[in-house]
C-alpha cells in the first residue's frame, strides 16, 4: 500500500489502511519513544498514545514534508507530554542518578551498535536524556527546547553539555567510539 | 577545531544510529489504538468472557432447578402392588397407582379391611384416644387396636407376635377431632399406599407430605365402611390424592475451597549457553545450566476460589469456577553497587538476538550483604475441568479432578537473572500478562444433610513461561498443596 493510499484510507477511518500506516511507522517510532521512555511498557504507552493523535489529526496533516517527519513531531511531543505530566525531570534526582552510573566493562557487550547507542542514550538521567534526545538527534534548538519544557534557555544548553560529555564517557567505555586525540598547547604540553 | 569536528561527528553518529534503531510493539498497542479510534467494535474484554461464563452457569442452574411438584408419591418405579389373596392363598401382583381405587374382591376375607375403619368406627363410637404417629409411623404399645392384616391366609386372627413388624400399628390416647381425622386421612393414606402398591411404611420418605384436601368428607368414608367381620364386602373406593415432592439427585452443587501449598518454580534456560557465546562469554562456569549457579528457596502459596460442579452422569462432572492463586519463591542475592547488567533477548518475529542494559543492584548468590528477593505471582483464572468418582458411596466418596486453568496475572514481581548469571535485575516487560494452568488431585468427600466437606492433596502447575518467548529462561511456578472445600446441594 502506498503512503497516498494510506493516507487516503485514513482520512476515511478506514481500519486496513490506519493498521497499515501504524504498521509501517510504529517500529521506528517506538525506537524513538523508548529512548525517552524510562521503560519499554511507558515506550509503548507513548506510542499508543501518539498515535491515537496521529490517526485524530491525520486531517491536519498537508503534504507539506513527508508523513514520517510529521508522524515523528507529534509522537516526540507526546513522549514530552508524557513525561512532563509524570514529572520525570526532576535534576536533583538526575544527579544522583548520574553519580552513581557505574560502569562495569566486563559486562558490557552488544552486538548491534545502534541498540548499543541507544541503550548508551537511555542510561543517562531523564533530564538529560531528553534534551540530548531533542537538540542531536530530533533537531530542536535550544530555545525550542526551553519552551517545550518550560525551563530557561541557558538551562537547556548547560544539560547538553552535561549529557554530552556523560553520554562520550559511557561511549568510550563501551568502545563504540574512540577517545579524541588530546589538544595540543603550543608548549607540545596537553591541557 | 578538531574538537569542533569531533563534536559534529559525534552528534551525527548519534542521529544516524538513532534513526536506525527499530523495535516492534506489542499487539495490545495496536487493540488499544483501534479499540479507541473505533469504539463501537471493541476487542473482546475480560469482562465480556466472565459475563459469557456467568451465564453459562446461570443457565445451568436455572434448568436444573427443581421444584416440581407431582401428585405421584415418591415410590420406586419398580414396587409392585400386592393383590388380595385368592381363593388358593395365593398371592398376586400387580402395580397400581395411589389414586387407584381400593378395589375389593369376594376373596378378600382372608385379609383384614384396612385398619382406619376400625379406628373411625372407634371414633364414632365416641372414644376419644390420641393418636401418635412417629417418623416411622409406627409406635409399639401394648394396646395395638389394629393392624393393616388382621388375618392370616388362613383365616386365624394374627397374634401380636405373628404380626409383620412393617405393619401399620398406632398407640392410641387422648386427642381431638381434627387431630384424629388428620391423623386418619394419612392412615387412610398410609394404608391405601401400602395395600395398594405393596409398600410397606419403610417404604415411604419421612419427607413424603400427606396433606388434607380441603373438601375431604371422612365421615362420608365412615359411613360407606361395613363392618370388617362381614365377608361381604362392599367395593371400597377412596381416592386419596397425595401431594408430595419429588427431590430429583441434585445436578448442580457449588462450592468453595482453600488450599494452602508449597509453592516453587522449574527454572531452564532455552539457548542461554548460546546467548553466552554470542555475547563472547568463554568462562566454562557461566556456561553451566542456569540452575547450578541460583539460590532458590520455596515459599508458601495459597489457592482460593469458587465452583459449580454440574453431573454429566452419576460419576463424571463438569466443573467450572473463579480462583486466584499466588505463587511465590525466594532469591538469595546480595546487594552490590548498581552495575550495569545485560540481558540478551530474541526478537519475537525475526529470532535475532538482540541485547538490552539496564542497572542492577543485587548479585547472584550470597555475599558481603546478604538479602533476599521475591519472585511472586497473583493470578485470577477460570478454572474448567472435570471430577470423576473413583469409588464410594453417597456419604464417602474418593474421586480425581483435572482442570485447565487461563489465568490473568494481576500483579507480579520478577527478578531476573542477567545473561551472564552474575546479577539479577527488574524488567516488567518480561513478564506475561496471560498464562495457562493445570490443576490435577484427588480428594476425599464426605456428604452431611445439606453440604459436602472434601479434602485431598492437588499440584498446580503453570504450562506457559513466567516470562515472554523472547527471554530464553523458562520459569514456571509448581505448587504442592492440600485443598479444602465445602459445597452446598442446590435442591
Amino acid at each position: 500500500m502506498t503512503e497516498e493510499v494510506m493516507l487516503h484510507g485514513c482520512l476515511n477511518n478506514i481500519a486496513s489502511a490506519q493498521e497499515a500506516l501504524y504498521g509501517r511507522f510504529s517500529p521506528r517510532m517506538l525506537g524513538v519513544c523508548y529512548r525517552f521512555a524510562r521503560n519499554r511498557e511507558d515506550a509503548e504507552d507513548m506510542l499508543q498514545e501518539g498515535f491515537i493523535k496521529v490517526f485524530s489529526q491525520i486531517h491536519q496533516f498537508r503534504n507539506q514534508g513527508a508523513l514520517e517527519g510529521w508522524i515523528r513531531r507529534i509522537v516526540v511531543h507526546t513522549c514530552i507530554n508524557v513525561l512532563k505530566k509524570n514529572k520525570k525531570f526532576a535534576d536533583s534526582v538526575d544527579l544522583i542518578h548520574a553519580n552513581s552510573i557505574h560502569l562495569n566493562e566486563n559486562n558490557i557487550h552488544s552486538i548491534l551498535q545502534a541498540k548499543q547507542v541507544v541503550e548508551s542514550i537511555r542510561l543517562l538521567p531523564m533530564g538529560y536524556r531528553t534534551v540530548l534526545n531533542l537538540y542531536a538527534i530530533e533537531g530542536f534548538s535550544h530555545k525550542e527546547i526551553a519552551a517545550i519544557l518550560d525551563i530557561e534557555e541557558s538551562t537547556s544548553r548547560s544539560q547538553y553539555t552535561r549529557a554530552k560529555a556523560m553520554l562520550e564517557d559511557i561511549l568510550i567505555k563501551k568502545k563504540i567510539i574512540n577517545k579524541p586525540r588530546e589538544h595540543m598547547g603550543l608548549t607540545g604540553l596537553t591541557k | 577545531m578538531e574538537k569542533k569536528f569531533y563534536t559534529n561527528d559525534f552528534e551525527h553518529l548519534l542521529k544516524e544510529n538513532a534513526d536506525q534503531f527499530k523495535m516492534f510493539p506489542s499487539k495490545k498497542v495496536w487493540h488499544g489504538i483501534y479499540n479507541d479510534i473505533h469504539p463501537g467494535t471493541r476487542w473482546p474484554s475480560i469482562a465480556m468472557s466472565l459475563l459469557f461464563v456467568f451465564t453459562l452457569v446461570l443457565i445451568g442452574h436455572l434448568n436444573t432447578q427443581q421444584g416440581q411438584h407431582s401428585y405421584l408419591p415418591n415410590v420406586p418405579k419398580n414396587v409392585e402392588s400386592k393383590k388380595p389373596l385368592d381363593k388358593n392363598g395365593n398371592k398376586e401382583t400387580t402395580a397400581k397407582s395411589v389414586n387407584s381405587s381400593i378395589e375389593k374382591d369376594a376373596t378378600l376375607n382372608a385379609i383384614a379391611i384396612p385398619s382406619h375403619s376400625l379406628l373411625i368406627k372407634e371414633q364414632l363410637k365416641g372414644r376419644s384416644n390420641q393418636v401418635s404417629i412417629r417418623e416411622n409411623f409406627v409406635e409399639a404399645s401394648n394396646d395395638i387396636i389394629y393392624s393393616s392384616k388382621e388375618k392370616n391366609p388362613d383365616g386365624r386372627a394374627l397374634s401380636n407376635s405373628e404380626r409383620n413388624n412393617e405393619d401399620l400399628i398406632v398407640n392410641r390416647s387422648s386427642a381431638d377431632l381434627q387431630n384424629i381425622n388428620t391423623l386418619i386421612f394419612d392412615e387412610l393414606n398410609i394404608t391405601a399406599i401400602e395395600y395398594t402398591t405393596g409398600l410397606t411404611t419403610d417404604n415411604i420418605s419421612p419427607s413424603t407430605i400427606f396433606s388434607k384436601p380441603a373438601d375431604y368428607n371422612y365421615e362420608s368414608i365412615a359411613n360407606n365402611i361395613t363392618d370388617i367381620s362381614n365377608p361381604g364386602l362392599k367395593e371400597n373406593k377412596i381416592n386419596v390424592p397425595t401431594r408430595t415432592k419429588i427431590h430429583k439427585n441434585p445436578k448442580i452443587t457449588w462450592g468453595y475451597y482453600l488450599a494452602p501449598s508449597f509453592s516453587y518454580r522449574t527454572y531452564s534456560n532455552k539457548g542461554n549457553d548460546a546467548d553466552q557465546i554470542y555475547l563472547g562469554y568463554i568462562n566454562n562456569s557461566n556456561s553451566a545450566g542456569v540452575n547450578r549457579p541460583v539460590t532458590h528457596r520455596p515459599t508458601a502459596g495459597l489457592e482460593v476460589g469458587t465452583a459449580m460442579k454440574y453431573s454429566l452422569t452419576k460419576k463424571l462432572k463438569f466443573t467450572a469456577g473463579f480462583q486466584a492463586n499466588y505463587s511465590s519463591y525466594t532469591i538469595q542475592a546480595n546487594n552490590i553497587h548498581p552495575i550495569i547488567a545485560t540481558l540478551i533477548l530474541h526478537d519475537e518475529k525475526t529470532a535475532m538476538p538482540y541485547a538490552i542494559s539496564a542497572i542492577s543492584y543485587f548479585g547472584n548468590g550470597p555475599g558481603t550483604i546478604p538479602v533476599n528477593l521475591y519472585n511472586y505471582s497473583v493470578q485470577l483464572s477460570v478454572p474448567v475441568g472435570f471430577e470423576y468418582q473413583l469409588a464410594g458411596n453417597d456419604r464417602i466418596q474418593f474421586s480425581a479432578a483435572a482442570s485447565f486453568q487461563p489465568s490473568l496475572v494481576l500483579a507480579n514481581q520478577a527478578y531476573i537473572l542477567s545473561t551472564d548469571k552474575r546479577n539479577y535485575l527488574t524488567q516488567s516487560t518480561l513478564s506475561r500478562h496471560w498464562n495457562m494452568s493445570t490443576n490435577v488431585g484427588t480428594y476425599i468427600s464426605f456428604a452431611s444433610n445439606k453440604f459436602k466437606w472434601q479434602i485431598g492433596p492437588q499440584v498446580h502447575y503453570q504450562l506457559l513461561s513466567a516470562y515472554a518467548n523472547k527471554y530464553s529462561v523458562r520459569e514456571h511456578f509448581i505448587d504442592y498443596g492440600i485443598r479444602v472445600g465445602v459445597s452446598k446441594l442446590i435442591r
